[in-house]
């Protein structure tokens, strides 16, 4: 045995392994703020082991000293704070940080220092935090556990830290389609992609890790009479090279979902300390595939003994990668415990690079050793054994063995390497309600029923060994390509060996010395599980939720088969009957940042903007959100807060001229032979009576009888009626008359056409308005009061020669005009519009004003059109047609939508004119107190009305009516207020309408 | 007045910047024009007139007319299956061949107009199909997004008809103008990373 075969870079740097670093690329980088060095092809965690860092993190609750348990995203341990500032991100596993130069990382759950932690030293949470302590310890009293038990608990068993800033990269989302997508890489999943690709399908081959190759890169292998990183090597040349295949690296399938889709995230620019400024950090794959080959691999299990999570402390397999891929040495002088012959290979390879095995405990007294090859790779073997109890404070110094003799001994080692078998990678299986099978002969669990369209192949499956990776992978290859409908050429599967994998489990050792842990990552011990099944926790599901075995970053990936085979054993079980807990996706963590992709800030969500947006921000317009319309608000100037720039607006609106863009209404095109009919049966009163060049105001209700929504109509020919919406439901309307057409009443001949953003719309409404539009209007066109009278609707031409149409309707109350032009036109119209009505002092005005001249007026809009409102509520049954049916006709007519008690809808005054009404008030009688059994109804809308000079509101008001001039309080408990108001009529302005017709 | 003519402004006016942006090295892999001068109507097909509609169209651009979402162009005309019974058709620039069309089609179908209500983008280059997958859920492949086939989607929460005008590959997108700006963010991020040139 050799012990000169460490380099000098690194303390514990193999000079004669590590096939995938390139010593002639070193990288700088920190852990902890200390300086250290690795290489191109490292991990975080191989430059870490290389350095001989041990001590990596303390753990969840313990605060125990945790080092590096596995090689890959299954670690619980080895969680880090990864680069700084804005890019700060907890919890990152130092098994799968591909290294760069630069790289900055610290330990978490430490204070102060990741090797004196004063939790830890002072012992001061092992005894409390047991199994379901958070539910039995912080009961009472109750008012304790925000204030106090829950932050206390925070700070002590947090992990890592968030950054404090917004996340600076980007992320994106994209979509790809294939005939197979191989998950995993490795031999079985290498083998898949190649018999599939051969045939001309569409593959993706997509692999976790930054190199393709899976566990032959770990492992010291041949195939084909050559190495199996040559094999490796060569597969994935002739991949490349294929065009209809593509191999995406660095990329997780982390989720199976309905209709052949899969959801994987790509780690695109993670290895670079930061990410180019076009690419984005990561992004979130959906991809469609007829057929799947799952070759995921397998996660190796820990063996739990007293002591288990001292730092040098590592699987067995682990070591291996460590070892051949990365030429770290996991220690000087080992010991390796293993219920399995696998473990075996680790020992071989150790001894091969120089790394002293100091012994091998075998926990099978009848394993078949080959003793000369045992003298030439270990200083012991020991048959029977195990481990009972490990010392060393910040890491492994000795271990305690008990011999199959019941004898104990003590070994002195730097890092014990262990092995309790291998579970099969199938969480993916179990996405779309799998169940897991328990498979005795091989001591692990294999894939039940599988999703639709998925094969598993290799040690997913169950098929641990190189041959049956190959074998497995060509077959299921084969069959994803044969049903995808493609012919393959015969398959040559390479020749390798079996090698040895028999196993024995060993769920835990018994009578040994110290915490003996199950699932790292949440400190869960052989004791948790005891409490637990005793405490009636007897489903594994309930023992996950009780313990936390199983939870957070690693999903127990390492932990809860050991975890079930305890409680079977507690209960008496046999491990089939206990079960798994249900696999749920993501299969490893995913940023929140990634799913969110592009669509964050003011992306979270597309902004429609109406045609003369740009000319509304020119002018000073507040932008405001209007579902997803951006709408201009206000228009202050200088000094200007929205009320009084409000009330500006309406006041010069009212005297003279202003204008508004309405572009955001919906806007439907009704055709064709039976739109007259259509629209009598869509709407509660009549549209077939409306003459050609008429617009009408339409009320449509639900099925149910209650109102649905409003708006204007016009019939711009016999066969064609032009709809308006309200902005909010537009494009619930144009869903509703595409059932009502092709559902309801097919035999209509109707066509519809959306063509609300084909217009651009604007209101001129005052005195003044006529004026404007006359200026606009080409001279052909009569706008007078007799040749445009109120309601009229035309089709004609402004500022020489443009299309446009023109509404004789009004919102305001005031003498108005919609006038319409193509949308592209919109900008310019709002500019001519403002031009022509400068001489008569015209105004833009926004969707406040809007809203407070028609509530001066007495119109519902969104707020009364709320879906718990009537016809008659409103004070519009007037128009529920009785010589016609329509759309919620019969169930309108129920009791309670007929009962006199029944809301309607009123205006509302303070009886001090000074008090402002807020919405939502409720309405009680004044001599009662404000309590539910005593509500009259609500205020829906208020307004300062500049015409009244006083706030004002619209409500509904139970019995409102009969109530006029009646006063009640409007009560405000939210903002603590309880006013005075008389009920009026809900037409506050200009009853006769005598301004219309101005 | 009302001899002042109005200036049309395209949905990405002051949004979309001409020239290169994002990476700058080697050619543009995304490029993307924008076309501003076209007119559309929408065509819903008379009830049980689908098929003289379907010849009507044919007749106007001079090729068959599937009952299929594809996209045929001819004389001037791109006529774009969107719906059972409904087609878009969008012609580039002005176009007489349009007012006819509609003449013929009166008492078959009805039409709508819709060109200023739309963003028409043609996006080309040898990473297209990379930044267009970046929203676009739809198999974008050659083997079976082809010259001519078209789709009604969504691409980053927004509706486009999205067609393949020819094996370059050059993508035309149709969609909403009031979103347009989104879609625009959206996409014009999503082709940063491999050069984009917009034209």
């Amino acid at each position: 045995m050799t012990h000169s075969t460490f380099d000098g870079a690194g303390h514990q740097r193999l000079a004669n392994a590590g096939a995938h670093i390139d010593r002639t690329r070193p990288l700088q980088f920190t852990f902890d703020e200390r300086k250290l060095s690795g290489y191109h092809g490292d991990t975080l965690a191989s430059a870490l082991v290389a350095n001989g860092v041990r001590l990596v993190g303390r753990s969840f609750k313990y605060h125990r000293p945790r080092g590096i348990l596995t090689a890959g995203s299954e670690e619980p341990n080895a969680l880090v704070e990864l680069r700084t500032g804005a890019r700060r991100e907890a919890n990152t596993r130092a098994t799968t940080i591909e290294l760069y130069d630069g790289l900055s990382a610290a330990s978490q759950n430490r204070w102060p220092t990741l090797a004196f932690d004063i939790a830890a030293a002072a012992g001061l949470a092992s005894p409390l935090l047991h199994a379901g302590f958070y539910y039995k310890t912080f009961m009472w009293p109750a008012a304790f556990w925000e204030r106090l038990y829950e932050p206390a608990i925070r700070r002590a068993a947090g992990l890592g830290r968030a950054a404090e800033a917004a996340d600076p990269d980007h992320y994106e989302k994209a979509f790809a389609h294939c005939d197979v997508l191989v998950i995993g890489a490795g031999p079985a999943g290498l083998m898949a992609a190649l018999v599939a690709g051969r045939s001309g399908a569409r593959v993706i081959l997509a692999d976790e890790d930054f190199v393709v190759g899976g566990r032959l890169l770990s492992e010291q292998a041949t195939i084909a009479n050559a190495s199996a990183d040559a094999w490796r090597s060569t597969a994935e040349i002739e991949l490349e090279a294929l065009p209809n295949v593509r191999i995406m690296r660095r990329t997780t399938v982390f989720g199976v979902y309905d209709g052949h889709t899969y959801a994987a995230i790509e780690k695109v620019s993670d290895h670079l300390a930061t990410p180019p400024s076009d690419a984005p950090r990561q992004r979130l794959w959906r991809i469609v595939a007829r057929r799947s080959v799952l070759a995921s691999g397998a996660h190796e299990r820990p063996l739990v003994f007293g002591g288990n999570d001292r730092p040098g402390t590592m699987l067995a397999g682990a070591a291996r990668t460590y070892i051949n891929r990365f030429g770290a040495a996991p220690g000087r002088r080992v010991a390796i415990f293993t219920a399995g012959d696998d473990a075996w290979r680790t020992a071989r390879e150790a001894s091969r690079c120089g790394i002293e095995v100091a012994a091998i405990i075998d926990s099978r007294s009848n394993a078949m050793p080959d003793t000369a090859q045992i003298a030439r790779m270990a200083d012991r073997a020991i048959f029977g054994g195990a481990i009972v109890a490990t010392s060393g404070a910040h890491g492994v110094r000795s271990i305690t063995v008990r011999d199959g003799n019941g004898q104990n001994s003590t070994i002195v080692c730097d890092a014990v390497l262990m092995s309790g078998g291998w579970s099969p990678a199938l969480h993916l299986t179990c996405h779309l309600g799998g169940k897991p099978v328990w498979n005795a002969g091989l001591g692990a669990f294999v894939p039940g029923q599988l999703p639709p369209g998925m094969a598993v192949a290799g040690a997913a499956s169950g098929h641990f060994t190189l041959a049956q990776c190959l074998a497995t992978g060509a077959e299921a290859g084969r069959d994803a390509v044969t049903d995808a409908g493609f012919s393959i050429p015969p398959i040559d599967v390479p020749h390798a060996e079996d090698e040895p994998s028999a196993l024995a489990p060993l769920w835990h050792v018994k009578g040994c010395r110290g915490p003996a842990f199950v699932d790292f990552q949440n400190d869960v011990t052989t004791k948790d599980i005891g409490i637990a099944q005793r405490e009636g926790y007897r489903s594994v599901e309930l023992l996950k939720r009780y313990t936390t075995l199983g939870m957070a970053t690693d999903q127990g990936k390492t932990a809860n088969v050991n975890g079930l085979a305890l409680l079977a054993e507690a209960r008496g079980l046999p491990i089939a009957e206990v079960g798994t807990t249900v696999y749920r996706p993501p299969y490893a963590p995913v940023a929140i940042g990634a799913l969110a992709g592009h669509h964050r800030g003011k992306e979270f969500r597309p902004a429609r903007l109406t045609p003369a947006h740009d000319w509304a921000v020119s002018q000073g317009a507040v932008m405001r959100e209007s579902g997803a319309w951006m709408r201009a608000g206000w228009f202050p100037r200088a000094g200007d807060d929205w009320l009084s720039a409000t009330v500006r607006e309406v006041k010069t609106t009212r005297s003279a001229v202003g204008f508004c863009d309405v572009s955001t209404l919906g806007k439907i095109d009704v055709q064709g032979p039976d739109a007259a009919q259509f629209l009598d049966r869509v709407y509660c009163n009549t549209f077939s009576t409306l003459p050609v060049g008429k617009a009408r105001y339409g009320l449509m209700l639900r099925e149910d009888g209650f109102v649905k929504d409003d708006g204007t109509t016009s019939r711009l020919a016999a066969e064609h009626f032009l709809m308006t919406t309200t902005t909010a439901n537009a494009a619930g309307i144009m869903q509703h008359l595409e059932f009502c057409s092709q559902c309801l009443w097919p035999d209509l001949d109707v066509q519809l056409a959306s063509v609300s953003e084909h217009w651009a719309q604007f209101s001129i409404a005052g005195p003044r308005s006529r004026d404007v539009v006359a200026k606009l209007v080409d001279k052909q066109h009569d706008v007078s009061n007799a040749g445009l009278p109120y309601l009229a609707a035309r089709e004609l031409t402004v500022l020489g020669g443009t299309v446009a149409r023109l509404f004789r309707i009004s919102f305001s109350g005031e003498l108005a005009y919609e006038i319409a032009v193509p949308a592209r036109l919109g900008d310019a119209m709002a500019r001519a519009i403002a031009e022509a009505g400068a001489e008569y002092g015209i105004t833009p005005y926004g969707s406040e004003a809007l809203s407070v001249m028609r509530i001066e007026k007495g119109h519902v809009a969104g707020n009364e059109l709320n879906g718990t409102t009537t016809a008659r509520d409103l004070g519009l049954e007037k128009m529920m047609s009785s010589k016609k049916d329509y759309v919620g006709r019969v169930l309108a007519q129920r009791p309670a939508m007929l009962d006199p008690n029944r809301w309607r809808l009123v205006g509302l005054k303070p009886r001090d004119r000074s008090q402002r009404l807020s919405a939502g008030s409720h309405l009680v009688a004044r001599d009662k107190p404000a309590t539910t059994a005593n509500d009259q109804g609500y205020i829906t809308s208020t307004a300062y009305s500049p015409s009244l000079e006083q706030w004002i509101a619209l409500g509904l008001l139970n019995r409102g009516a009969a109530r006029r001039s009646e006063i009640i309080r409007a009560v405000d408990l939210l903002r603590g207020t309880d006013i005075d108001v008389e009920v009026c009529d809900p037409v506050f302005l200009d009853p006769k309408g005598e301004r219309l017709h101005g | 007045m009302a001899d002042a003519t109005l200036r049309s402004n395209s949905p990405l006016h002051g949004r979309a910047r001409l020239g290169r942006s994002g990476r700058t090295d080697g050619d543009a892999g995304v490029v993307i024009r924008e076309i501003k001068d076209f007119d559309a109507i929408q065509v819903v097909s008379r009830t049980g007139r689908g098929d003289n509609v379907r010849s009507i169209l044919a007749a106007a651009v001079g090729a068959e007319i599937a009952g299929t979402p594809r996209r045929v162009a001819g004389n001037g005309l791109v006529v774009i299956g969107t719906a059972p019974g409904q087609w878009l058709v969008v012609a580039r620039a002005e176009n007489e061949h349009l007012v006819s069309l509609r003449t013929s089609l009166a008492g078959y179908a009805a039409t709508s107009d819709q060109g200023a209500g739309k963003c028409l983008l043609e996006i080309s280059g040898s990473r297209a199909r990379d930044a267009l997958r970046k929203g676009i859920p739809v198999d974008l492949d050659p083997v079976v997004f082809k010259t001519g086939s078209s789709a009604q989607t969504v691409a980053a929460y927004i509706g486009v008809q999205i067609s393949l005008l020819d094996d370059a590959p050059t993508f035309e997108l149709i969609t909403a103008a009031s979103t347009a700006g989104s879609l625009w963010s959206w996409l014009s991020q999503s082709a940063r990373e491999y050069g984009l040139l917009v034209t």
